[in-house]
């Protein structure tokens, strides 16, 4: 049924880059409405998990076979657990199609996954911006950092990101609030490491939307180190949704929000060659609605927002919206990662430290600079940290008794740790596309993926734990060991790229400023616009890329350009 | 900002320190399926437990009703073969004190209980310090015990230390005392 309130414009999706949709649009005057598919979550009061210690979960945090039962794609790896039970997507009415294993981890509710995401904000630089041109690989990115500097400092200043600043090419400075600090052994390590490489290795602050000064006009006090983000903070110390951008917008009383809304198509008028409005399914009373608008915002989640155009103007052209070129839904890319290593650190045993920091230190990519060539293109960053051994490290030596649990209750050796995260090539066989079988409740075809890892990336993961132990045993660490485990495309939970920006309609789906070629007035500003993948955690750059895109939206719209 | 000024905003932010739970779950409450085991398992398991961390100047095993937490844990988290084996574990730690006492565990005097546990404890260090041998089936008694301790309130709180809300990380010199509990 067709609703009678036109909206200025329509944002699809309330996680992290429908959020900064909703902000910038509402407060350049925008009436927006925005629609999330699954149900609303309150700042603060519907955090019910904070407060909660350990003892409180009767299973103490570890995922029930009950619950592993019902998230057969979550309980592969830490995400299905006692705390955030429920904050993931239900797998039962929403399937998949696995052609090739792909571990898809959903968050279907208001503010998706900005409430449980991981916080590490970095920059894209030019070495990354530049490198599908120079390598000759898939299509050169239509922006270069210049373009995206302003909108990287316009989304850190909003949202807070901690960090220091190091001058370094490969990741740009930003607009940061003080570090979240390093400890005393990760300082000794980093000075090591800066002596051993000849100033050519860093390891750093991280750089995380954990505050560390109050914003007090955002109602948000500085993080308080409890180290339970995912629970959503009472502080709101860090960035998501609902504690940042949802209640600027609403602010504004420009916002409608409507939650349990699916959105099933684009309606488009290909006359006109725009988009009018969107196509919904109540997800509480199963009636189909109809909103129209100028603009249309997808930020639905890379693979969603891409599963939304294929299912919209099918009449047109049979892979739906933005199909045209042949690459909508391809060139998937994830970050590979589960691969370090491990060691322990001597002399710092009169050593300890107060309160649980919510990261640790940063590596920042350093292979593959200057003209070095590997045997693989791009690179990789680290994340870890230094912390002194607890209870667990006795587990396996079975002592009892009253020596034992004096010594078991003491803290142990310090132990440092690290993972890499390393860049993904777009390859086009690695795609996402509608299913011929499978449907979900609501009677709509799914996402069959398939998407493996190329011998670029096989290759870059020898160096990517080799390099992990040369640099801790650079930095003191002793008895380092390699560590790996099993990684599968998904597991990094930054599946971004089927739907990306180019130069030219015959070979991308979004032009430079984010809009469908086909289509000007629908802007897709979450991962699926992404050209490459960088190495480093991707929310910042879609951030930028949405408030980036609004602007434009606006501006378009008061020329009469839409 | 200053601590007070801090804290009336949180407060102001929040409401109240504490959010009471309400009608509508964003997070899911985990159910407590049917617990599998008898409360004579529960009993013999805190028995066990206390021994491998016994009360001293601070709680221990029983205090935190670790034999209870582990027949819920066990029985709710252990898939069918994990749940056989920890019976099996706990059926032949009875018949252990039988081939040795001639007597059931629950009726020994409290220091033939500790030398039991010791002698099976030794055994399954022989085993494990073993390379590539099977686990000792006193590993899974063991390990959850000292999950189940140290993850519980007298555990993470009396014996090892916490702070609920710390406001602020720094480095601090090691002053002898017990570990954060997390």
């Amino acid at each position: 049924m067709a609703d009678n309130t036109h909206y200025d414009a329509i944002v699809v999706g309330s996680g992290i880059s429908g959020g900064w949709a909703a902000k910038e649009l509402t407060e350049r005057g925008l009436k927006v409405l925005m629609l999330e598919r699954g149900r609303n979550i309150e700042h603060l009061t519907d955090y019910v998990n904070a407060e909660k210690e350990a003892w409180d979960y009767p299973h103490r945090g570890t995922a029930t076979v009950e619950m592993k039962r019902q998230h057969p794609v979550l309980q592969r790896d830490y995400p299905l657990n006692e705390p955030t039970n429920g904050m993931w997507a239900n797998e039962q009415d929403n399937p998949y199609v696995e052609t090739k294993r792909f571990d898809w981890f959903r968050g279907y509710h208001v503010g998706g996954r900005s409430l449980m995401w991981g916080r590490h904000s970095y920059r894209l630089s030019d070495i990354d911006f530049e490198a599908n041109q120079k390598e000759g690989i898939a299509i050169d990115w239509p922006i270069r950092y210049a373009d995206l500097a302003p909108w990287y400092d316009h989304v850190e200043q909003f949202a807070g990101i901690s960090g220091s600043n190091e001058g370094l090419d490969v990741l740009p400075d930003g607009q940061f609030l003080p570090p979240i600090p390093l400890n005393i052994v990760e300082k000794d390590v980093a000075a090591r490491i800066q002596q051993a490489f000849g100033g050519k290795r860093h390891l750093i602050n991280s750089r995380v939307a954990n505050i560390t000064e109050p914003k007090p006009e955002q109602n948000r006090a500085n993080c308080q180190y409890r180290n339970k983000c995912w629970l959503g903070c009472p502080y709101g110390a860090y960035f998501s949704t609902q504690s940042a951008t949802l209640p600027a917008a609403m602010a504004t009383g420009n916002l409608t929000l409507r939650p349990f809304s699916i959105v099933r198509q684009v309606m488009y008028d290909r006359d006109a060659g725009r988009a009018t409005g969107v196509e919904i399914i109540d997800a509480e009373n199963n009636q189909t609605y109809e909103y129209t608008a100028n603009v249309v915002f997808l930020n639905a989640s890379a693979f969603n927002s891409t599963w939304l155009l294929m299912n919209s103007a099918t009449d047109v052209w049979e892979g739906g919206l933005g199909s045209a070129s042949g690459e909508l839904g391809h060139n998937v890319m994830d970050h590979h990662f589960r691969v370090g290593a491990e060691g322990r650190i001597e002399g710092f045993d009169d050593k300890y430290y107060f309160g649980r920091r919510p990261a640790g230190f940063y590596v920042p990519r350093f292979r593959n600079l200057d003209g070095e060539e590997r045997p693989y293109l791009r690179g990789f960053g680290y994340q870890g940290s230094a912390s002194r051994e607890g209870w667990r490290r006795e587990i396996a030596e079975l002592n009892i008794g009253k020596d034992f649990k004096e010594l078991i209750s003491k803290p142990g050796d310090w132990r440092i740790g690290m993972t890499a995260f390393g860049e993904m090539l777009p390859y086009h066989e690695n795609r996402i596309a509608l299913s011929d079988t499978v449907t979900d409740k609501w009677g709509m075809p799914v996402l069959d993926i398939s998407v493996e890892l190329g011998e670029n990336e096989r290759e870059m993961r020898k160096d990517m734990q080799q390099d992990a132990v040369d640099l801790f045993e650079a930095g003191g660490a002793v008895d380092v060991r390699p560590t790996e485990s099993d990684y599968a495309p998904g597991m990094g939970i930054h599946e971004m790229g089927t739907a990306r920006m180019g130069r030219d309609a015959a070979t991308s789906v979004l032009n430079g400023n984010n809009q469908l070629w086909d289509a000007p007035n629908v802007y897709v500003t979450d991962g699926a616009c992404m050209t490459s993948s960088s190495c480093v955690n991707p929310s910042l750059t879609y951030m930028a890329l949405t408030a980036r895109a609004a602007a434009h939206a606006v501006e378009s719209l008061k020329n009469g350009d839409l | 900002m200053n601590r007070r000024e801090l804290l009336s905003m949180i407060a102001a932010v929040t409401g109240t320190a504490m959010i009471a739970p309400r009608a509508g779950w964003s997070y899911q409450p985990t159910e407590i399926g049917e617990n599998i085991f008898s409360p004579e398992d529960a009993a013999f398991l805190d028995e066990v437990a206390e021994i491998i961390i016994p009360q001293t100047d601070t709680p221990g095993a029983k205090d935190a009703g670790v034999g209870e937490f582990m027949t819920i844990y066990v029985s709710d988290c252990y898939d069918r073969a994990q749940q056989d084996e920890f019976r099996d574990a706990m059926e032949m730690l009875k018949t252990y004190a039988q081939d040795v006492y001639g007597a059931d565990f629950m009726a020994l005097e409290p220091n033939q209980q500790q030398v039991l546990i010791e002698d099976i404890a030794s055994l399954a260090r022989n085993q494990s310090a073993r390379e590539g041998a099977e686990p000792h089936w006193f590993t899974a008694i063991h390990q959850l015990v000292l999950f189940g301790f140290f993850t519980s309130q007298p555990g993470a709180t009396e014996v090892l230390r916490y702070e609920a809300v710390p406001g602020e990380f720094r480095d601090t010199d090691y002053d002898g005392g017990p570990a954060w509990a997390t």
